[in-house]
């Protein structure tokens, strides 16, 4: 729910519209310039994939994004809804590690159980569409688990109660009230989940699953045709669009009360043989997800450390960390700069405002390829006005990547702080301005300060998405810049399990940190966003 | 004749922690009884519904609805219908939904007609097809209450259903939904914390304070005799003051004319409407509530006389 925004009698200032409009196309502008590649098509490249590989792209590419949303909404929405509605032993430990798979990256759950099961499958037997897909699933299901454990937490009891005093068991209240209410949040958590899919370029490669987005990186390093590689890359656009859209038709007039209830769910006690089961399913997903993965890591780790292959030609494994950190934070420093800006620019400048700030958060409804395609077109553009210093070239600069992850990643941060803001209550607000204060000494000393905890939340997503961001820093770095996730590539596709380990651990030990800082800022009021 | 009794409670007891919520209850509801349950908030009142409802769990104590103890029966066994406060409608159901939701035993065609009976009783027929949100706050618990009544449970159960409604609204939605309960001959117990809404609308009137019921009687002899300092205060505005037996005599403001002239004053004076409402201090230093016509034209300040009328006055004990 949107809270009335104050809106006082005053003057709009000119440098606050020129900030946001400037800002607004400064960030949708590698969207806008890939949707727009379309006009002008490629034909031969056209013709000839479409004469040989674009049909099975495209039949990959929706089979896998089904199975994954399917598989990441049931054991999403099943493990949430475990972890809210019933009582059992750890229970905070255990959602605190179900959201873990998060700092995991498809990839390197992928190259780890790709080894493990290639032994009883066989090399060919293992890279199948359908191991790909559940090397995603439990690896993404936790933002179905984070929107969803929301949901059923904010529904409260009240519908839960009203139902069973209308004759229906808690059970089936799950499946009649609590699963329909807690749609719109699934339907968030899915569209994250399809967005990773669409993106995803590392776990396709390894199970030699060919996609749309692996495509896009074929035809960028086959033939360095970036208008061509713009194209097929509107080809996701176009999809993920489709999706989002028929899912909001479906909902037609349906509202599903998303109002914190004072009268919060208590968790059911079972008998101590159920309460057993419950534990047992969530570990065994732990397992699967979290701690075989980094068992087998470390093993790997120690190995390459005996043979001394844990390193590059560039450095060892705080070369690369350094890399990673100071991109995570640059990133993260301008995502939040942005967000906060656009958030409290736009919201005193009702449904112009409005509009602004979602062509702002266009970019992380794009994958990956689309968004470093869009901004490599921009940067280049840029490069040739010259309005850069002379000698300096935006491409393939750090400066120049950070804007592409930027552009991307803004939405996490702009929507984080939103949902934050929209919690002050707006006579908190005006009574700030009846006491005399600007609306600047406003947002430092009464918004800002009301978000904290969303900032914190929206920070520590940040961070586990830039960990594990592939495809943008994979095309956009600068030579001789390898971040984490650009070492974990280059090994794996030399099937260099060894040498993949060390950057991967890191990865994974990084994000589980972010991981307990973003649960930690949600069981405190920050709410989950998309 | 008095009726058969439908609902037994017998030493109703809860603790959460070492705090007694519910503490020791028992009455008995009649068939057709509208019995209305005050206190003040956090007496218990709720969760005393709850229990009963089979929401909440009970230490002691037992439930009999029609003589058969359900306990120990989850709530969806119970055919007990209850009304929450406020939005507890399924958001993602059409208004007709929400209603045939408990129906599921019926067939199709006694399903449908059962959901426009329903919505012609409490005068929502035109609404059958939206959605909860599409309603107005008052149209909102009408439909909460079609919901509830639709399955003819054996007991209704309403938890402060007019909470978060404007005075106005509520004062006509309370005698809308006593209506309805009556004409479905349905036994039923409404929550609240407003005395007027618990006397105008309960065929009996149970308080409740700190987890025990103080009173369950007519409305009449709960405003008149209450049996205790509690009761008299709660229910209605009363002065006391101290009899020879360490009993205290009730006054309500009805009950003492002012005049002027005299020994004691008035301490202030408020406009109500119809009348004026004094504040007198005696003599003795004791403080009498007394309403006057507005013609009187005392004001704060001015020497007055108050005059009991004595044979109306009912004691209580003086501790509370």
């Amino acid at each position: 729910m949107t809270a009335t925004l104050p809106s006082f009698a005053t003057r709009r200032s000119l440098p606050g519209w020129v900030s946001i409009v400037a800002l607004t196309a400064l960030v949708a502008s590698p969207v806008i310039v890939v949707v727009s590649s379309i006009l002008d098509p490629t034909e031969s490249m056209w013709s000839e994939l479409w004469a040989t590989r674009l049909p099975g792209m495209i039949r990959d590419t929706i089979t896998l994004a089904l199975a994954v949303v399917g598989g990441s909404l049931v054991l999403g929405t099943g493990l949430a809804w475990l972890v809210t509605a019933y009582e059992f032993p750890a229970r905070r430990v255990i959602t605190w590690l179900l959201v873990t798979p998060l700092a995991v990256p498809g990839y390197v759950a992928g190259f780890v159980w790709l080894d493990t099961l290639s032994g009883p499958l066989g090399a060919r037997g293992v890279r199948s569409i359908w191991l790909c897909a559940a090397a995603l699933v439990i690896t993404l299901y936790p933002y179905v688990f984070l929107f969803a454990r929301a949901s059923f937490k904010a529904q409260g009891a009240d519908a839960r109660d009203a139902a069973r005093t209308l004759g229906v068991g808690p059970t089936r209240a799950f499946f009649r009230v609590a699963l329909p209410m807690a749609r719109p949040a699934l339907a968030a958590g899915s569209a994250l989940v399809l967005m990773e899919v669409l993106t995803d370029i590392g776990t396709v490669r390894l199970f030699n699953v060919s996609t749309v987005a692996d495509g896009v990186m074929r035809v960028w390093f086959g033939t360095g045709d970036r208008g061509a590689a713009a194209e097929l890359a509107c080809l996701l656009v176009v999809s993920a669009a489709t999706l989002i859209a028929l899912e909001r038709g479906l909902r037609r007039g349906a509202r599903f009360s998303t109002r914190p209830t004072e009268n919060p769910t208590s968790p059911i006690t079972l008998s101590p043989g159920s309460r057993f089961g419950i534990l047992a399913a969530c570990i065994a997903v732990i397992i699967v997800a979290v701690a075989l993965p980094i068992v087998r890591l470390t093993n790997w780790a120690l190995d390459a450390r005996r043979s001394g292959t844990d390193r590059t030609v560039a450095g060892g494994v705080w070369h690369h960390t350094s890399s990673s950190l100071v991109l995570v934070v640059a990133t993260c420093l301008t995502c939040m700069v942005g967000g906060i800006t656009i958030a409290l620019l736009a919201r005193r400048r009702g449904s112009l405002g409005r509009l602004l700030s979602r062509l702002a958060s266009l970019g992380y409804a794009m994958p990956g390829p689309v968004v470093a395609v869009g901004a490599l077109i921009t940067l280049a553009a840029f490069d040739r006005t010259g309005f850069v210093p002379n000698g300096v070239v935006l491409i393939g600069s750090f400066a120049g990547l950070v804007f592409a992850l930027s552009t991307r990643f803004m939405a996490v941060a702009f929507q984080g702080i939103d949902a934050g803001l929209d919690r002050v209550a707006p006579s908190a607000v005006a009574s700030a301005r009846m006491l005399g204060a600007r609306a600047s000494r406003v947002a430092w000393s009464v918004e800002l300060p009301a978000a904290r905890t969303s900032i914190i939340a929206a920070t520590a997503l940040l961070t586990v998405d830039l960990m594990k961001e592939l495809p943008i820093t994979l095309l956009l770095r600068p030579f001789g810049f390898d971040s984490l996730s650009v070492w974990v590539w280059q090994a794996t596709s030399e099937s260099l399990w060894e040498q993949a380990a060390v950057p991967s651990l890191v990865m994974v030990a990084v994000g589980m940190l972010a991981v307990g800082a973003l649960l930690a800022a949600l069981d405190r009021g920050a709410e989950v966003t998309s | 004749m008095k009726s058969p009794v439908t609902l037994r409670i017998d030493g109703l007891s809860r603790s959460i922690g070492s705090r007694r919520i519910v503490d020791d209850v028992s009455f008995t509801l009649s068939q057709g009884e509208l019995l209305t349950l005050v206190g003040p908030s956090g007496c218990g009142k709720s969760t005393l519904l709850r229990m009963i409802a089979g929401l909440e769990p009970n230490d002691s104590g037992r439930v009999f609805v029609d003589d058969h103890d359900i306990t120990s029966t989850p709530p969806e066994r119970r055919h007990i219908g209850f009304v929450f406060q406020e939005g507890s409608l399924f958001g993602h159901l059409r208004v007709d939904q929400n209603i045939a939701f408990g129906l599921k035993h019926l067939s199709r065609s006694d399903r449908t007609s059962r959901v426009e009976a329903m919505l012609e009783l409490v005068k929502l027929s035109g609404v059958a097809r939206r959605f909860p949100h599409q309603l107005s706050g008052g149209e909102q618990q009408r439909v909460a209450l079609a919901r509830a009544l639709a399955p003819e449970p054996r007991l209704m159960l309403l938890d402060e259903p007019f909470a978060s409604l404007d005075e106005v609204l509520r004062d006509d939605l309370g005698q809308q939904v006593a209506e309805v309960l009556r004409s479905t001959h349905t036994p039923s117990i409404l929550v609240t914390h407003d005395r007027h809404e618990a006397l105008s609308l309960g065929d009996r009137v149970a308080v409740m304070r700190d987890g025990r019921l103080q009173q369950v009687d007519v409305p009449e002899a709960v405003y008149d005799r209450p049996t205790n300092r509690f009761v008299a205060g709660f229910v209605g505005v009363a002065s006391f003051l101290p009899t020879a037996d360490e009993l205290l005599t009730v006054v309500r403001p009805h009950q003492v004319t002012v005049t002027a002239g005299g020994d004691d004053r008035v301490v202030s004076c408020e406009f109500t409407g119809a009348t004026r409402r004094y504040t007198v201090r005696r003599v003795d230093g004791s403080i009498v509530v007394a309403d006057g016509p507005n013609a009187d034209g005392l004001s704060t300040g001015d020497a007055c006389s108050l005059t009991f009328a004595t044979d109306q006055l009912h004691r209580v004990r003086a501790e509370t």
